[in-house]
């Protein structure tokens, strides 16, 4: 598990406590990066458990940061809410250098963060937790009927697909001919 | 708590769609069309898709996997039961559900059932003898690879639904009846064999049908004599540069015949055999050739002639 503590700005982030590490971690002592989200709150979080993630893997791979520089610099994600990535920096030291199972029990439970957490680890390329998340969306609909499903995944009707689609034409429109407009004001 | 799926990436929305089994799926794809476009895109393949015809429903049966490789045996096939309203019977093993589309019809829910699996046609389409044509109209089919009339079928049924259902292969496994119109339809392939194959339920060949046959591939239990197998052969090997639509004829006697008869008075040649039967070479003035097959099948050693026109 990783420790978080609140920190003020990603440029000057306050020391914060290590993580416990397993009982078997490696000889060979870890490097360890930091990650803040929303709320600024500075994760500690081991390689091998970002690993996890193909957009920090390519960040770290490329900086080549020190244990000081990267302490310096937490890498920041403002796009993702504090608990989100909490919860996914969670999976990642739990899941980490071990194979992920077919059946992950681990995964957070919590349905009203569902839409977030796939947003967030869609944006970090974490493919193994995409794919449990995909399957708990889907879970969310099993043996539902459509309307059930429609209310469930907030799928607009057809008429509201239409009516919206008429809204953005008009919107378009409108945007257009103020355009043409101020275009025509310049040349005057 | 609700989620807004389609603000998902397509990939995200993809891979969840995937995730589902093929009931949920059929139910998410109701939900608008655009959930449809996104069920199709999904690519999702059918294992086996087979409708079923009775006197007043439809059963629309979808199979997802092979048995063995199905997880959930329960969640693996879905059937679907269709009248002319635009409701219709769900078992996708969460018990009967009725569900409910105010623009569909039968013919309808048909079509947005194979479209959303991407397929175009039905694979095998079975009509009970229950069936008839009053009902059926209602109806429009896709067309079916295999369209298969089940032991009480009328003659007229078969006539009928035939005329009226587009189908590539069809089977008919009635009780025999005066097939000479039959065989003169327009079809690329007729299997003629009643549940129960017996000398007694043969379907009476004359050379006259032979001769006005219509059928890309014919294969039928047949009781026809001898004589008129000769008879037709003899015709053939005379004609000239003159067109015979049929490929494939497979005749099949369940009675033992002398090949010398079949064969009396026609220049052939022999190209295999005998051990498993004997093949034989006929060839006409214009250079057509047919290979004629007799062979004993099964414990009774009993006779099947397939005609082949190359």
């Amino acid at each position: 598990m990783s420790s978080t503590e609140q920190g003020t700005s990603s440029a000057a982030p306050a020391e914060p406590t290590t993580a416990p590490e397993s009982a078997a971690a490696p000889e060979v002592p870890e490097s360890f990066y930091y990650v803040h989200g929303k709320d600024k709150v500075v994760h500690k979080v081991s390689a091998g458990a970002l690993q996890h993630s193909a957009l920090i893997h390519g960040m770290i791979s490329n900086l080549g940061y020190t244990e000081e520089q990267a302490k310096a610099n937490p890498f920041p994600f403002e796009n993702i809410d504090g608990d989100i990535l909490q919860m996914v920096v969670d999976w990642c030291n739990q899941h980490k250098g071990k194979p992920t199972p077919p059946e992950d029990t681990n995964l957070p439970k919590q349905k009203e963060k569902l839409f977030d957490l796939v947003l967030a680890v869609n944006y970090l390329e974490i493919k193994e937790l995409l794919t449990y998340c995909c399957k708990q969306v889907a879970m969310m609909v099993k043996g539902k009927s459509p309307e059930e499903i429609r209310e469930i995944w907030m799928i607009p009707t057809d008429a509201e697909d239409e009516a919206a689609e008429k809204e953005a034409k008009k919107r378009a429109g409108k945007e257009a001919a103020g355009e043409t407009a101020a275009a025509a004001g310049d040349a005057k | 708590m609700p989620i807004r799926l389609l603000s998902l990436s397509t990939k995200d929305i993809k891979y969840t769609l995937n995730c589902m089994n093929v009931g949920d799926l059929i139910a998410f794809s109701l939900c608008s069309k655009n959930a449809k476009n996104l069920t199709k895109a999904s690519n999702r393949k059918i294992w086996k898709i087979r409708a079923r015809v009775f006197e007043d429903g439809v059963r629309l049966d979808l199979m997802a996997r092979r048995y063995e490789e199905a997880k959930n045996w329960d969640q693996n096939e879905v059937y679907v039961i269709l009248d002319t309203s635009s409701s219709v019977e769900m078992f996708r093993g969460y018990g009967i559900e009725t569900w409910m589309e105010p623009e569909f019809t039968g013919t309808l829910w048909i079509a947005h059932l194979l479209s959303i699996f991407n397929e175009s046609m039905i694979p095998v389409l079975k009509i009970t003898g229950k069936c008839h044509m009053g009902f059926l109209n209602n109806f429009i089919f896709p067309k079916c690879q295999t369209l298969r009339f089940e032991r009480e079928c009328s003659k007229e049924l078969i006539e009928q639904c035939v005329s009226k259902l587009s189908a590539e292969h069809v089977e008919v496994e009635t009780s025999p009846f005066d097939v000479s119109k039959t065989l003169a339809l327009n079809l690329k392939s007729l299997s003629l064999k009643p549940c129960f194959e017996s000398l007694e339920n043969r379907f009476e060949v004359k050379l006259e049908d032979l001769l006005a046959l219509n059928i890309v591939d014919l294969r039928i239990l047949a009781k026809i004599t001898e004589k008129d197998i000769n008879r037709f052969l003899k015709l053939w090997m005379m004609s000239n540069h003159q067109f015979y639509r049929p490929k494939s004829i497979e005749l099949n006697l369940m009675e033992r015949i002398s090949e010398d008869r079949i064969l009396r008075g026609i220049k052939f040649e022999i190209l295999d055999g005998p051990r498993y039967g004997t093949l034989y070479g006929l060839k006409r003035a214009d250079e057509k050739e047919l290979k004629v097959s007799i062979r004993s099948v099964g414990i009774d050693r009993l006779v099947e002639i397939v005609l082949q026109f190359l």
